[in-house]
């Protein structure tokens, strides 16, 4: 007891042998991964660019030893780089023990400190990017019109839990603002413990929603609670000191001797720059969803379009085919998205585009987050010809590339389109689209009571 | 409010002030102010008691004395009103306690017991939220009918339960972050981590209930309010010992129980306090919950045989005249559904009144039924027809058709199924007179033809086919690839 009061004056802690050995294998295993000890790291980091995504990938960075297509998606086995680190890590510490074994000294105090400062710095900066990545809804976009109008069944469940918190934009910044609260107080070592309580929570629900919905990031989302967790257990002792025994607690923490002249300065310049840092993720994220939201295309749509249209007259090879439901020709419903993307709904399979529709594209036939997790609709990329009137389409998915149209389209004075031309078959198509007025229980809530009106064909 | 030192100090009068008025508050919030929760408790039939009744007891509502009958007073910011009342009242009252009360020095007394009551009050209450999604029961898998339903005819708050439906598994992970706050606040050492959890965890739920129109804010914030008061009591030491790197010597009151009733009245108290609502309750719901016999959201009929599935309407005939497919038909089948129990929906063009009871709606604690326009009150009824050993298919909270557009129609059907014949009754309690008597047959095991009179009293002939489909929600992405 005496020692131990002595070492609390110091601030500096009794290190036990299995104490040692547990900071050993631990912080091995968290610096290997917390630091850019990876070629590939250097890789991404030459081919980062000046986009919100692109940086946000540079802080979701983590070193793999096995990764890409060895790794398994999903399940205890995509963890394999952790078990990898930890023999690394164990192997490592046990070479620090013979260091030691030979009378040298190793400061613990110190190195705690410096890991607990790294921790802190790298769960900050992955909460920041993520944290504004929501904040301007950068990562869950709201649905398309055409995605709203896809069967729940038709969506993968990621896409479900995305879509869901997409149509609540506020709920999704506020989300975001929690990241970064929780960011700025692990931005102090004073309240660091709070911002990792915090948000210890937070990612352990992302953790869970990531593997229960197949989200993607579960690898990313578990390292980050990993660090929340040893942020936090260092002052799990003095609280459970406190708290369950009730007995005088010191409040003093260890700090290394070295801050002063240059190395103050540089302290404060390092501090500088990850706020910078900082600031620059949240210009980059708000100037994208600003001026061109990665995940949406670019290209405004067909003038006026933009709406669910029942295709109320259909010919196909010349041939009318009367409305089904079961016709693989036979176009059901298209929606003109405000961007330019057209969908068709046809009794035709659609191959299920598996990726997350999350990379920067420049064109906006490749920006797939519109078709990522669903089946049910057919979504084409459109240019457009206002002085010929012509429509050249192409279908957006991967699978389905050489599906194209180009049809002649003329609006009518009651909003109906009519659409004539080709297919990719050089068959011809004609369709006459009726712009429906449509009441929809999203939108019309459970505040009131609800009675959506039918829908008429345009020659009513 | 830390104290530093070991034995108890007198505390400032601000400090006595602001402890009364909460201490006045908490006891308003943490006792049930409506004769209908005690009215309740004298009628249990202990006999035959359910996790619906060990749920009404613990999830009694904060004090409703005001009632709004507004859209916004029974939706929106407006009903935070009796929280905000009540809080008003404790503050009148507390001045008035200090009026009286000039002698006492400190209140560590009263200040333990109101966190006791306060911790076992959020205790049993976030144990029982819990149990309701450990027991996937809350949030239930979509249905065929919900699989076949575009995103935007839900309401939001059933996209919101839906989407935490779907993956079983993840609701129970979400049951357990309201359980286990819950056992750490009946440890009075474990409590302020238990309120800390108890009060982020409600206080996400209050922020989503309000994103998503999902009705509980209240509630919740009456939760987070308790959570954050237990806390309270070591935050200020916590927060001293981390961010000022103090030395604390925590001083903690603790009521001697010298006599011998005493202490046994403690345990005794604990061993049914935790009897029912801990482990009792525990029991109860996984007795719910087991073989689906008590699933309030599910219905308990089975179906017809190997008929669920996702049917194309191949042939439709009203009196006799063949009606050819279109989007724009009122009458004419659009498709049809079967579930596993005894639920026949079909779509056309013609919109019913949406029902609006979707899961559990507790808005009004005083069963008052005036206001049915804003709000349909808790019909939840199914526990009382399990009870008589009813069908309770009817009586559920009808979770396969709240919240969704109304052109769908769902039918609940008794089979006669030695003649081949469904009675279909409208599920919708406002479309309840809607009643279909169709004849059956099944030529191929794809196909189902019913020929019979519809809830319009016109014969109807139709010929279903089920489509084959697979559903990406169902499968999965790994299954998918």
């Amino acid at each position: 007891m005496a020692n131990q009061i002595e070492l609390l004056v110091q601030n500096r802690q009794d290190w036990s042998p299995v104490e040692k050995w547990g900071f050993r294998i631990f912080s091995l295993f968290f610096l290997l991964q917390v630091l850019p000890i990876d070629w590939k790291f250097f890789r991404q980091l030459f081919a980062t660019q000046l986009h919100f995504k692109s940086v946000l990938d540079l802080t979701a960075f983590v070193p793999t030893i096995v990764s890409g297509g060895n790794l398994s998606p999903w399940g205890l086995a995509s963890y394999v780089n952790w078990g990898l680190y930890l023999l690394i890590a164990i192997v490592g510490a046990y070479g620090w023990h013979l260091y030691e074994k030979r009378g040298k000294f190793v400061d613990y105090d110190t190195l705690n400190y410096w890991l607990r400062v790294s921790l802190r710095y790298r769960l900050a900066l992955g909460l920041l990017a993520f944290g504004f990545y929501k904040v301007f809804c950068l990562q869950m976009p709201y649905p398309s019109l055409s995605n709203l109008h896809t069967n729940y069944g038709d969506m993968l469940p990621w896409k479900v839990y995305f879509q869901t918190h997409a149509i609540s934009p506020n709920y999704q910044s506020f989300l975001g603002w929690v990241e970064i609260a929780a960011a700025m107080l692990l931005f102090n070592r004073s309240t660091a413990t709070f911002g990792a309580g915090l948000v210890l929570g937070f990612l352990g629900n992302i953790t869970a929603a990531n593997l229960f919905y197949d989200i993607g990031h579960h690898l990313y989302a578990s390292f980050l609670v990993a660090l929340a967790l040893a942020i936090l257990a260092y002052d799990v002792p003095r609280l459970y000191r406190l708290i369950v025994k009730e007995l005088p607690t010191s409040g003093k923490q260890f700090a290394p001797d070295v801050f002063k002249g240059s190395f103050a300065q540089l302290r404060i310049a390092s501090k500088s720059l990850f706020v910078s840092f900082g600031l620059l993720l949240g210009f980059l994220a708000w100037n994208n969803a600003k001026s061109d939201p990665f995940k949406t295309p670019h290209e405004p749509g067909l003038s006026g379009a933009f709406g669910y249209y029942l295709v109320d007259e259909f010919k196909y090879k010349g041939q009318p085919i009367a409305f089904s439901t079961t016709d693989p020709n036979r176009w059901q419903d298209v929606i003109f998205e405000k961007w330019a993307t057209v969908s068709l709904k046809i009794n035709r399979p659609v191959q299920l585009d598996l990726s997350e529709g999350d990379s920067i594209v420049a064109d906006d036939i490749d920006r797939n987050y519109e078709i990522a997790g669903l089946v049910g609709r057919h979504y084409f990329d459109y240019e457009v010809d206002s002085i010929q009137h012509i429509l050249t389409l192409q279908n957006k998915n991967k699978h389905h590339r050489n599906e194209r149209y180009v049809l002649h389209y003329s609006i009518q004075p009651n909003n109906d389109i009519i659409l004539s031309g080709v297919d990719e078959k050089q068959d011809s198509v004609y369709a006459r689209l009726n712009k429906v007025d449509k009441d929809y229980m999203m939108y019309e809530g459970r505040r009131k009571q609800v009675k959506v009106k039918s829908i008429h064909a345009s020659n009513d | 409010m830390t104290r530093s030192i070991l034995t108890s100090s007198p505390w400032t009068t601000t400090q006595k002030v602001v402890f009364r008025i909460f201490f006045i508050y908490l006891l308003l919030l943490c006792i049930p102010t409506y004769w209908g929760f005690y009215e309740h408790l004298i009628k249990l039939k202990w006999a035959n008691i359910t996790y619906h009744d060990t749920q009404s007891i613990v999830a009694f509502w904060p004090p409703q004395w005001i009632t709004i009958e507004s859209e916004e007073g029974v939706f929106g910011l407006l009903n935070y009103i009796n929280l905000i009342f009540v809080f008003g009242i404790s503050v009148v009252l507390g001045f008035v306690w200090t009026l009286l009360d000039r002698k006492t020095l400190q209140y560590d007394q009263l200040y333990y017991w109101i966190r006791v009551l306060a911790r076992y009050r959020l205790a049993y209450g976030m144990i029982g939220w819990g149990l309701k999604k450990i027991f996937p029961m809350q949030m239930v898998i979509p249905t065929v009918g919900m699989l076949n339903t575009p995103f935007i005819d839900f309401a939001e708050k059933k996209l919101y339960w839906s989407h935490v439906g779907i993956e079983p598994s993840y609701t129970v992970f979400l049951g357990f972050a309201e359980y286990l706050p819950g056992l750490l606040l009946l440890n009075r050492k474990t409590a302020v981590l238990g309120g800390a959890l108890a009060a982020v965890v409600c206080f996400n739920i209050c922020i989503a209930n309000h994103a998503f129109d999902a009705g509980v804010g209240v509630p919740a914030a009456y939760f987070t309010i308790i959570g954050v008061f237990i806390a309270w009591f070591h935050l200020p030491r916590i927060w001293n010992l981390l961010v000022n790197q103090q030395d604390i010597t925590p001083y903690n009151y603790y009521p001697a129980f010298s006599k011998k009733w005493q202490q046994y009245g403690r345990i005794g108290l604990k061993v049914v306090g935790h009897g029912i609502f801990w482990i009792g309750a525990t029991f109860l719901w996984w007795y719910g919950w087991q073989n689906n016999h008590n699933n309030y959201n599910i219905p308990n009929t089975p179906g017809l045989q190997a008929s669920r599935g996702y049917y194309h309407v191949t042939e439709f005939k009203v009196n006799n005249q063949l009606l050819p497919y279109s989007p724009y038909d009122t009458l004419r089948w659009h498709d049809a559904t079967f579930e596993t129990w005894s639920s026949l929906s079909y779509k056309t063009n013609r919109g019913n009144i949406a029902d609006r009871m979707i899961g559990y709606s507790p808005l009004r604690v005083k069963g008052d039924k005036t206001n049915t326009k804003l709000n349909q009150v808790s019909t939840q009824d199914s526990d009382l027809l399990s009870k008589q050993k009813k069908k309770r298919d009817l009586g559920v909270t009808r979770w396969e058709i709240g919240g969704m557009a109304g052109d769908r129609h769902y039918f609940y059907y008794d089979a006669d199924t030695v003649n081949h014949i469904l009675y279909l009754q409208n599920k919708n309690r406002l479309y309840a007179k809607e009643k279909q008597v169709l004849h059956y047959s099944r030529p191929t095991p794809n196909r189902i033809i019913l020929e019979g009179i519809n809830e319009f009293q016109d014969s109807i002939y139709v010929v279903l086919d089920r489509d084959k489909k697979q559903y990406p929600l169902v499968d999965g992405r790994q299954k998918s690839n």
